[in-house]
């Protein structure tokens, strides 16, 4: 089975069409993603909202995002699983908000963007208590990662701080790979999500363990036959290395079923 | 036709103390993962000069290489020099030799490794003119603060517009600015290698025009079928995707034109030794 970590669903897309990096698949329908699901192979996505950029829809702290997102999980249950995202400047609003999504919505874990946000991953007030939700709920964070105050350098100290909470570093850190592993490394309860990587997966992949690994393709914003690619083409990765890769781990993980 | 811009090869890979994907301290070995990937032709050019049982900061070994490659095989490879313009006259006498006696035919400066600004007249303009006089292009690494950012660009655009320059990486973190100086300036174009997300590729394509990307790997750093498979997945024409995969670089490069310049690509390359070792 095939998960893709990193998918990006919901109206919010349509205000990103006026953006210089502009989507290349209409998700934002359920409908949508799913057919780009399967002309891909992809079995099951886990989906957030993009980011808010404007546009019709006002809706800077997820709410409406992450409701019509529930709808479409509830919708396609074999398809989709939900991320709650949220824009920890809201605070304690934020913080309900998440609630709201472990609970009421089901969904499988909490989706961070610190550059989309502009906040600092390890500020103690805002992003703090957001962690202590995921903690109880014993569901993993994932985090944007490519440009500051999104480097890979700034969840080390979250890490250490919740060493039970899997922390998943988007983009295997963007071009910042080599940081995103020597950290990895040193925090065992990091996880790296694969969309948009750079290169030599197979090292990554062996230095830190396989299983620490997720596929992820970064759908609309990515070519996912491209990203597929990327771990398929690997020679010097197992079939089950691969299979754990593309799936297993996600599986596990959520406790996807 | 597929076209590589950015592949890099020769006997100094075996400094790196980083990894690459496969080895290209060959020609032959190169030419492997070339057919592996599907592409006809190379744009040639050494890697960057790391410290090791190779001694070669000026380059002279590594354009030896990259020499001795493209004339054993000259169907495959369109060979640049590499020099460090910081060495000054001695800079400008490797590219002369590159082009009179090596037969290269265009020229690759990192200004972030070399460590000089693109902005310097003093140190530019002489590697510049030669491009111009001989009728070839340059191309260089694009990417971070304070050396390398697409902007410092402008004064040798302005200054060379009869020269091609290829901007790398589509200018990485700066992938808005260098798709700023594609649209601006005609002899300016944009390079995919390396890290370049399928995003960038398709805003590039589509702000500054599929006349003005070029694919490009970066390889034995990257694999060369990962990023033929990003533009071959593109929601753009076919026809836009054969000018980047390699129309533009064979315009560019002036493939399959006689060599207007003093070049002599069909002579064996003189001048230059590589040492037993690594011939065997």
């Amino acid at each position: 089975m095939i998960v893709d970590c990193y998918t990006q669903l919901g109206p919010g897309i349509n205000a990103h069409r006026t953006q210089l990096l502009q989507p290349m698949h209409d998700t934002s329908t359920a409908e949508g993603l799913i057919a780009v699901m399967d002309r891909v192979g992809i079995d099951r996505a886990i989906v957030f909202p993009p980011k808010w950029v404007g546009g019709d829809l006002v809706d800077p702290d997820y709410t409406q995002g992450n409701a019509f997102n529930h709808q479409a999980v509830t919708s396609n249950p074999k398809r989709l699983a939900g991320y709650v995202r949220v824009n920890p400047n809201f605070g304690a609003a934020a913080v309900q908000e998440l609630q709201r999504g472990l609970g009421e919505y089901g969904f499988k874990g909490l989706m961070l963007d610190p550059e989309a946000e502009n906040f600092d991953p390890g500020d103690k007030s805002l992003v703090y208590p957001l962690l202590e939700t995921v903690r109880a709920a014993k569901l993993p964070v994932l985090f944007h990662s490519w440009y500051a105050p999104s480097e890979p350098a700034l969840f080390w100290r979250v890490a250490d701080d919740f060493p039970d909470v899997p922390i998943i570093i988007g983009h295997m850190g963007g071009r910042l790979t080599v940081d995103a592993a020597l950290i990895a490394e040193r925090a065992k309860n990091i996880f790296l999500e694969t969309s948009d990587h750079m290169y030599r997966l197979h090292t990554f992949a062996h230095r830190l363990g396989v299983e620490r690994i997720l596929f992820g393709s970064n759908i609309p914003f990515a070519a996912p036959e491209a990203e597929l690619f990327k771990v398929t083409v690997r020679n010097q990765l197992s079939q089950e290395e691969k299979d754990l890769i593309l799936g297993g781990n996600a599986v596990r993980l959520h406790r996807l079923s | 036709m597929i076209i590589d811009s950015h592949v890099h090869l020769g006997p100094t890979l075996l400094n790196h103390s980083g990894s690459v994907e496969f080895d290209a301290t060959t020609a032959k070995a190169t030419i492997a993962a070339m057919d592996e990937a599907g592409i006809d032709m190379g744009v040639s050019f050494a890697p960057l000069y790391e410290g090791g049982p190779f001694d070669d900061p000026d380059y002279k070994l590594a354009n030896y290489a990259i020499a001795q490659a493209a004339h054993e095989f000259p169907d495959r490879f369109i060979p640049y020099a590499r020099v460090n313009p910081n060495r000054k006259k001695a800079a400008v006498e490797e590219y002369r030799h590159s082009l009179d006696d090596l037969g290269l035919r265009g020229l690759m400066l990192h200004p972030d490794w070399e460590s000089f600004y693109p902005t310097n007249e003093r140190l530019m303009w002489p590697l510049a003119e030669l491009c111009v006089e001989y009728g070839v292009p340059m191309t260089f690494h694009v990417g971070y603060y304070p050396k390398c950012q697409p902007m410092l660009f402008i004064p040798l655009a302005e200054a060379f517009p009869s020269v091609p320059i290829y901007l790398k990486h589509i200018g990485y973190e700066y992938w808005r600015d260098a798709v700023i100086m594609a649209q601006r300036y005609p002899n300016i174009y944009l390079e995919t290698a390396g890290a370049s997300t399928s995003g960038e590729i398709f805003a590039a394509i589509r702000l500054a025009g599929a006349d003005k990307v070029c694919y490009g790997s970066d390889l034995p750093y990257v694999l060369p079928s990962v990023v033929i498979a990003k533009i071959r997945s593109l929601p753009a024409s076919d026809a836009d995707k054969e000018l980047v995969l390699g129309l533009n670089s064979a315009r560019i490069n002036r493939v399959g034109e006689e060599q207007k310049s003093r070049t002599r690509s069909r002579q064996a390359p003189t001048g230059g030794s590589v040492p037993q070792e690594v011939q065997a």
